[in-house]
């Protein structure tokens, strides 16, 4: 414990450049931007992957033609796909020890934190550097429990190809949306974790992604199966420096949640703002399992962002904790979507959003209750504070219940920063800019307490840093 | 006199997670008797009554319950309620979606006499006044915003209006003034006006079991009836507390 | 033939899949029948007259499609203005019947001038075997401290389309509140807008359904707070018994400079049949910082403490479904006056409590 919480005082002097150093592109393949079948040849080529994948590509190319923007949500005509390299390569190959990835690419991850957090407090770690994973590793002690946790290219030539084929973009079709399809035409890197039925991995495995190339976008694939009674919290995080052109997020994570298993799976998100963030991520959940949602968006200059679970099995359960902080130049779209499909199924959904210096955030759900959900029962609060009056907040659920014995409930509220507190805490010597955060850091509270304490603590000074210099 | 009303034997409940709750009781309650059922908090005495009338939330693991020498064990609440049975609930739930007037019909409609529309309004007025509850709550959804005094006196209400053979009432006057006290106390003398009915009292409020007229009591601690008596032992619990039964339990569980 | 409409709109979009960003319907491009609204009243200081008053008066309305159609169907024109400081008590009631295969399209032009007050209700009825089209728009200015009571009750047959469509404007310290009661016809549109643009007005719409046989019912509720201090109260009760369908939109939206307003948005909706369907997207859009608004919805059935409780006064599932239906009916008929809430109890006995249906 002593070793996080000196970690954690080390943490709380971050500032944004953290985040926002850039490195200098050196010997990096690049394929030439936009998307043709010829890239999309070219990606499939350099990966050696078997056929079925390439067949997979090309079909979810012709999909990606086929489907319209959505006609819904934030404008995104400021991103050309014409612009956007889909692929770029490091100059090196996966590594298992930090000493063996390239300087630069280690200093990023150094800077971030990642290799002092993996000795502390993770019992496996991967990072991803534009396109590829640059290095993987997972502890000894949970590898010989038969945990897999390693690229997911890797894994696909490997003893478990089988079962990512049969996994692969089941869960989130290509048909899905227009960027799903886009996704299953140029993904590339990401993780696949297998954990044995009745396996315990104790401590989280965390997975890195980084983009370092302006103008880029990036793919990952993160593949989760976790088996019958078995249980893992798997962390993600993203970071980019800021760039004058757009780059592009569209990753896919697909979780597998067997019987009885129990899957948590965080994220806090800090893309730069100049990021189109339109990630799919999405869960299956079996009779009696468990999916947990942790979710901290903060980057990007445009979310598209709605985990979706799909309890399918008896009893299955699903909780969803989000926040969302859009400030100057953002427009984050979040949320989640519930389906119960499976009686006795029970979902609560609980989220925050904050809008500050003319950011937008727009909290979007859907929650369906099929025929079979009998006896289900679901809860969705969403909460959201203006701290000034250039800013937006909008709130945008839906239900749809189509069976009638079940307990669907919905409780929604925004508003701003209520002044008697601030009076109180002002009373109290408190600055205007002190009392203020401290009180948005309450009203973020439930979700920062579900953090890992070293992340709870990243988002705290997130928030801080946020609200410096929001008075005046 | 010696018709038996209600009867338990050898009732052992448990909840539905399987949590056992009552072990084994016999109590026999005789037309025209009023008995009372005391203990400490958790003893079990509001899960006695609300299983009498087959609440879900409990299941009988063993024995069987007796109405009017009729087996209905194997009968569901709104059965049971039809033969004659009453449960006057501690903390009487809201129903939004219906009025206080359509559900004192429907359940009037379902008691051993039931009411036509003059009768029904005449009665139902009578007891307003008793009970001092203005017209106007008939209009309001069942029991939505009510007061728990209120509530207490809608079930009283409901009491009088079904007329049942047997009434269960679990801390009737609970959370009541004075006033309201004897309001609910002229309608319990009320009921006990005959010599067909029966009555159940679950309370530990000896003022009002001090003006009833109370045949027998049973004490109630951890799920087991450790004594029964005559009204004496109300006197005795109003000057020890339970500690001697509470012994006495603890000596049994050994 | 017939004009194609997206109807009852929904201000922000969302995901197409869902089918709840509007509702498509088709409404008759035939020519409208004969029907002359009886019109009860008993005050002499309203002045009614047949023609369109207030086309120069800019409504943020919901759908321009739908208003296109009706400005040119329409067949009954009605401008009802209530002069300065008057205040009528009793109700203004307009009685539409229509003929089982009528079709009618109408429009109200409701005015209220500085301070007045007014109770105005719009009935339409038909026989309970109906495959009549009915189609209205009914428009309001509240000039500052006026207040209005505006009642629709819709009591079509089982075959019928109905589109009952308010948008309202209103100026400082104005006052609507609209009850809709959407209760007849096979498809029952429903939709009310109000748009808070004086200092202090305030919206409160109620809305109360029982949906029954296969019935589709489609609401849509915008309030638009502009004002500073500004009051919305958007209320859904409802129940969806046999095979019948719901989509319920609300939106509360504070535009940036409404400073001081609070909306409140409630839905309840019991279901009381395995094929009812129930779909609700409640809104809030916030350009302003210094307003509170508040949404709170609870969809679904009776939970088991409840059920008991009814159960052990020997009302079983079926008799408490009943109970439900009574309950609604006579809840609705005490907002009435006897001669609308006479034909509620007629509505009743023949389509809601026919046993035979």
């Amino acid at each position: 414990m002593s070793d996080i919480s000196t970690k954690n005082s080390s943490i709380t002097d971050v500032n944004r450049s953290l985040y926002d150093f850039t490195k200098e592109e050196k010997d990096v393949e690049k394929l030439a931007s936009g998307l043709t079948e010829e890239i999309v040849r070219q990606i499939s080529a350099k990966k050696n992957e078997p056929a079925w994948m390439l067949d997979h590509r090309l079909k979810s190319l012709q999909i990606y033609n086929e489907l319209k923007v959505p006609n819904w949500g934030p404008d995104i005509s400021g991103l050309d796909i014409n612009n956007i390299v889909t692929y770029v390569r490091p100059n090196t190959k996966m590594a298992a020890k930090w000493d063996d990835v390239p300087e630069d690419i280690k200093d990023t991850f150094e800077r971030l934190g990642i290799p002092d957090a993996e000795r502390t407090s993770l019992a496996g770690v991967g990072a991803q550097y534009d396109s590829e994973l640059v290095y993987h590793n997972i502890q000894e002690s949970v590898a010989e429990k038969g945990v897999i946790y390693s690229g997911i290219e890797e894994a696909l030539s490997g003893p478990y190809a089988e079962m990512i084929e049969k996994h692969f973009m089941k869960l989130v079709p290509s048909t899905d949306h227009k960027f799903a399809a886009l996704h299953g035409a140029v993904w590339s890197g990401g993780s696949f974790v297998y954990v044995p039925p009745y396996t315990d991995v104790e401590i989280p495995l965390q997975s890195y992604f980084r983009l370092n190339s302006p103008g880029a976008g990036q793919f990952e694939h993160t593949l989760i199966i976790v088996d019958k009674g078995a249980r893992l919290h798997f962390i993600e995080g993203c970071s980019a420096p800021k760039y004058n052109v757009a780059n592009l997020h569209a990753g896919c994570v697909e979780l597998f949640v067997g019987e009885e298993a129990h899957l948590r799976y965080s994220t806090i998100e800090n893309w730069s703002k100049n990021m189109y963030n339109l990630n799919t991520k999405r869960a299956k959940v079996e009779k009696n399992g468990v999916m947990e949602w942790v979710s901290g968006s903060f980057g990007s200059h445009i979310s598209y962002l709605y985990p979706m679970t799909i309890l399918n099995g008896e009893y299955a359960k699903s909780e969803f904790t989000g926040i969302t902080f859009a400030g100057e130049g953002q427009n984050l779209d979040t949320g989640t979507k519930i389906l119960h499909n499976a009686p006795h199924t029970s979902s609560v959904i609980s989220t925050k959003s904050l809008s500050k210096s003319g950011g937008i955030s727009t909290f979007r759900s859907a929650v369906t209750v099929t025929e079979k959900a009998h006896k289900s029962k679901t809860s969705v609060s969403c909460q959201s504070l203006m701290l000034d009056d250039k800013s937006r907040s909008d709130t945008i659920p839906l239900m749809d219940v189509r069976c009638n014995d079940v307990n669907v409930g919905h409780e929604a509220s925004i508003g701003r920063i209520d002044d008697d507190a601030v009076f109180y805490l002002m009373s109290r010597g408190l600055s205007e800019e002190e009392a203020k955060t401290l009180i948005v850091n309450g009203f973020a509270n439930p979700i920062s307490k579900e953090l890992p304490l070293e992340y709870a603590v990243e988002m705290n000074n997130l928030i801080r840093l946020e609200m410096e210099g929001s008075i005046g | 006199m010696s018709d038996n009303l209600l009867e338990v034997k050898n009732y052992s409940v448990a909840s539905t997670d399987n949590v056992p709750i009552l072990h084994s009781l016999n109590l026999t309650i005789k037309k025209g008797e009023t008995h009372v059922l005391m203990g400490p908090n958790g003893a079990g005495k509001s899960t006695f009554g609300s299983s009498l009338l087959s609440n879900p939330a409990y299941k009988l693991t063993d024995g069987s319950i007796f109405f009017e020498k009729e087996n209905i064990t194997e009968l569901s609440t709104d059965k049971r309620a039809k033969k004659g049975i009453f449960l006057s609930f501690q903390a009487p739930v809201e129903i939004p979606g219906i009025s206080l007037y359509s559900f004192l019909r429907a359940a009037v409609k379902n008691a051993e006499t039931p009411l036509t529309g003059k009768l029904f309004r005449k009665k139902l007025n009578e007891i307003l006044k008793v009970l001092d509850l203005k017209q106007e709550y008939l209009e309001r959804d069942l029991n939505v915003g009510f007061s728990g005094g209120e509530r207490k006196k809608v079930e009283m209400l409901q009491l009088l209006m079904l007329s049942p053979k047997m009434a269960v009432l679990d801390e009737t006057d609970s959370g009541l003034d004075v006033d309201a006290v004897n309001i609910m106390l002229k309608g319990i003398n009320e009921f006990q006006q005959t010599d067909e009915k029966g009555m159940l009292i679950i309370s530990h409020n000896m003022h009002i079991l001090n003006r009833l007229k109370i045949d027998k009591v049973h004490i109630l601690v951890k799920g087991r009836i450790v004594a029964d008596g005559g009204s004496e032992l109300i006197q005795e619990i109003n000057e020890n507390g339970f500690i001697r039964f509470e012994n006495q339990a603890g000596d049994g569980n050994v | 033939m017939y004009t194609a409409l997206n109807a009852n709109k929904l201000p922000v979009l969302t995901w197409n899949r869902f089918n709840v960003n509007s509702k498509e319907l088709h409404l008759s491009n035939e020519p409208d029948s004969a029907v002359t609204p009886k019109i009860i009243t008993d005050n002499d200081a309203i002045k009614i007259n047949d023609n369109r008053t207030l086309d120069d008066i800019v409504f943020s309305g919901s759908d321009k499609k739908t208003e296109a159609y009706i400005l040119k169907n329409a067949s009954v024109t009605k401008s009802i203005i209530v002069p300065q400081n008057s205040t009528l008590a009793a109700p203004l009631i307009f009685d539409l019947t229509l003929q089982p295969t009528d079709k009618l399209t109408g429009i109200f032009d409701i005015s209220l001038e500085e301070n007045s007050s007014a109770n105005i209700m719009i009935s339409v009825s038909s026989l309970a075997q109906s495959t009549a089209q009915y189609a209205d728009l009914i428009r309001v200015h509240a000039a500052n401290g006026a207040s209005l009571k505006l009642t629709c009750l819709q009591l079509l047959g089982s075959s019928a389309v109905s589109f009952n469509n308010i948008v309202s404007r209103l100026e400082n310290d104005a006052k609507i509140s609209i009850l809709q009661i959407p209760l007849g016809a096979g498809t029952a549109l429903a939709s009310a807008t109000a748009d808070l643009r004086g200092y202090h007005s305030s919206a409160s719409i109620r809305s109360d359904y029982i949906g029954h046989l296969e019935q589709d019912i489609d609401l849509n509720y915008v309030v638009r707070h502009y004002g500073k201090k500004t009051l919305s109260d958007i209320k859904m009760t409802g129940l969806l018994s046999d095979a019948s369908r719901k989509t319920a939109r609300g939106t509360i939206d504070f535009h940036r400079g409404c400073k001081g307003s609070s909306g409140n948005e409630s839905e309840n909706v019991l279901l009381l049949s395995e094929k009812a369907r129930n779909k609700s997207v409640p809104l809030i859009l916030c350009d302003e910082d210094d307003v509170a608004g508040t949404h709170g919805a609870a969809i679904g059935t009776l939970d088991e403490d409840r059920f008991f409780y009814l159960k052990s006064r020997g009302i079983d599932e079926k008799a408490a479904r009943q109970l439900f239906l009574d309950s609604a009916v006579s809840r609705l008929k005490n907002l009435l006056p006897e001669i609308l809430a006479a034909k509620i109890d007629n509505y009743s006995k023949e389509v809601l409590f026919n046993e035979s249906v």
